[in-house]
């Protein structure tokens, strides 16, 4: 089936534009994608150099451009903001198990726990930092709308990205913690907040809002889980859209490519959850192929992009003259020691011993 | 005792320390090539396998016995002049270098895949998979002169390095043979002493002492 114009973009993206991603898990195809389409994700907060990809991925690196792991919810994505923007008093609230410290809004973030508050302290200052450096620095937010369903501290007002104690870690308490539902009220405030937030720390940051197809497991709504899904992601869309009447804002329409009649679910894996491979692909084809590259990003029709595009190709060469140079470093080593090696082996084994 | 000394051009330091080692009178064999061909041996079917192009080489060095090193002929097999630790804390501190926090738990983690994914600790986790056979990864010396020096390493990186071959090794059943302490200086570094004349390679005497630490570590283990 062959449909067309699903989308207009609001603002054309360059490939030397930087773009950062968040949200639920269904933002991890974007970073994932632009990063292959040889766009500019940026990795606020990289892994560190060297490490495999195993120990990246058990660490909730390369994710999402900071590690902040799923974001479900608008709330609590306002929350990580003003905590990197305003300085908010950070929450100390700290789930401990086994001798192991778990922060209560990244719970899974390290498998096995931080070995010290003060250890997981200095995690989340790291990562407010990327947050605050990431946005200094980007030209494009894609922020994937997830649930309207999150639990909260009854104290601090403080939400979680799931309930307490879900994880095997932190413990619920009907005392403590409790149940919020936003409304479209609730959602459009958190993502006005987020927009006036990052405006003001950089004003020509764009947000691209979409809304995560992946419907609800379970709900705490009381509702069938069918109608809680229906619910929250009605809310979810329309929050989008009231906010892409902002000119820095744009919505993208992944919840409809996905979710639409005419695809007859037919992007949705066997457990009718999981948006197949395809689905992606033809999500991020859809965002792609609408970007009016050759109109605006290309540098023969942008004087300004044919100076970026001039000290791109500058910045390309030094970091290939860097890791030529890094190679060659390691390489010297080697070969510095096949120089030698044969020869004093050679003696070593030679017959005159 | 069959054992087998398996590695690439620093098996020379060896090679010439044997005869004042304690060693002396066991059944020793030498098994290696230098550098590239050595990188590329792998373990296959019970052996270790030479690359096609330099099968010469490791037969002359095994003293026209092995083109192949088959692991089930010998009771001990010690890698020797492979670098791990090396390697690993170059490494590693490239990974610390520009990372704006590590929790000592990916430390640990990212440290532990470093020296897993060298070729000692890869080679002896495939011998000690399959074969009923002691496995000793000889590690060596962290050389003054290649860009390791005490300004540049962070003065807890090489124990940090040591700990995680130490636990790895304990977990694969592995045999850390360490660069023996009259060889150290106080920064853990390689004393200058040892070294030949390429300021690369070690001298006898210091093939000497790592024999004489394998000796007591076989003794210990009988």
């Amino acid at each position: 089936m062959e449909i067309s114009d699903l989308w207009a973009p609001k603002f054309a993206l360059g490939k030397n534009q930087s773009v950062l991603t968040a949200g639920s898990c269904f933002a991890q195809h974007f970073g994932r994608a632009l990063r292959e389409q040889g766009y500019k994700w940026f990795e606020a907060e990289p892994a560190p150099q060297g490490a495999s990809e195993q120990v990246q991925k058990d660490f909730n690196y390369g994710l999402f451009s900071f590690r902040t792991g799923n974001i479900y919810s608008t709330a609590l994505m306002r929350q990580w903001l003003e905590w990197a923007f305003e300085k908010k008093t950070l929450p100390d609230e700290v789930w401990e198990h086994e001798g192991r410290f778990y922060d209560p809004f990244r719970p899974r973030i390290e498998p096995n726990g931080f070995a010290s508050i003060a250890e997981l302290e200095a995690a989340r200052q790291g990562t407010l930092a990327a947050i605050y450096q990431g946005f200094s620095t980007a030209r494009l937010f894609v922020f994937t709308l997830g649930l309207t369903e999150a639990w909260a501290n009854r104290k601090t007002g403080l939400v979680y990205p799931m309930c307490p104690g879900t994880t095997g870690v932190g413990e619920f308490d009907a005392n403590k913690h409790k149940f919020c539902d936003f409304g479209y009220r609730d959602v459009l405030n958190d993502l006005r907040r987020i927009r006036d937030m990052f405006t003001w720390i950089k004003p020509n940051l764009r947000m691209l809002l979409t809304v995560s197809p992946v419907p609800l497991t379970a709900t705490a709504s009381g509702q069938h889980v069918l109608v809680a899904t229906t619910h929250s992601k009605s809310i979810l869309r329309a929050a989008a859209g009231a906010m892409a009447r902002f000119p820095n804002v744009d919505y993208f329409p992944s919840y409809e490519i996905i979710t639409g009649i005419p695809f007859r679910s037919m992007f949705y894996d066997s457990n009718l959850r999981s948006v197949t491979p395809e689905g992606v692909a033809f999500v991020m084809k859809t965002f792609f192929s609408a970007q009016p590259a050759l109109k605006t990003s290309d540098p023969a029709h942008n004087p300004w992009l044919a100076q970026k595009s001039v000290e791109a190709k500058a910045e390309a060469a030094t970091t290939e003259a860097a890791t030529t140079e890094a190679a060659n470093e390691t390489g010297a080593e080697e070969q510095d020691d096949e120089l030698v090696c044969e020869e004093v082996m050679l003696d070593a084994f030679g017959p005159a011993r | 005792m069959k054992i087998c000394l398996v590695g690439n051009s620093h098996l020379a330091a060896l090679k010439l320390g044997l005869k004042e080692s304690k060693l002396a009178s066991k059944k020793v064999l030498f098994w290696g090539a230098p550098g590239d061909w050595f990188k590329q041996v792998r373990y296959r079917n019970g052996k270790l396998v030479a690359p096609p192009d330099g099968v010469q080489i490791f037969r002359k060095i095994s003293g026209g016995q092995y083109d192949d090193l088959p692991i089930s002929e010998f009771d001990v097999i010690v890698l020797h002049g492979i670098y791990v630790q090396h390697n690993s804390v170059r490494q590693a501190m490239k990974m610390t270098s520009k990372s704006r926090f590590m929790s000592a738990g990916l430390m640990d983690a990212a440290l532990r895949d470093i020296v897993l994914r060298t070729m000692a600790f890869d080679l002896a986790k495939n011998i000690r998979g399959e074969n009923n056979v002691q496995v000793f990864i000889s590690v060596t010396p962290l050389p003054t002169d290649k860009g390791l020096n005490k300004e540049q390493v962070a003065p807890d990186m090489i124990a940090k390095v040591e700990a995680a071959a130490n636990k790895l090794a304990k977990e694969l059943s592995i045999n850390l043979l360490p660069q023996p302490a009259e060889s150290l200086t106080d920064d853990q570094l390689a004393s200058k002493e040892i070294y030949a004349n390429d300021r690369h390679h070690m001298l006898g005497t210091y093939g000497t002492l790592v024999l004489n630490e394998l000796n007591a570590r076989l003794v210990d283990a009988q």
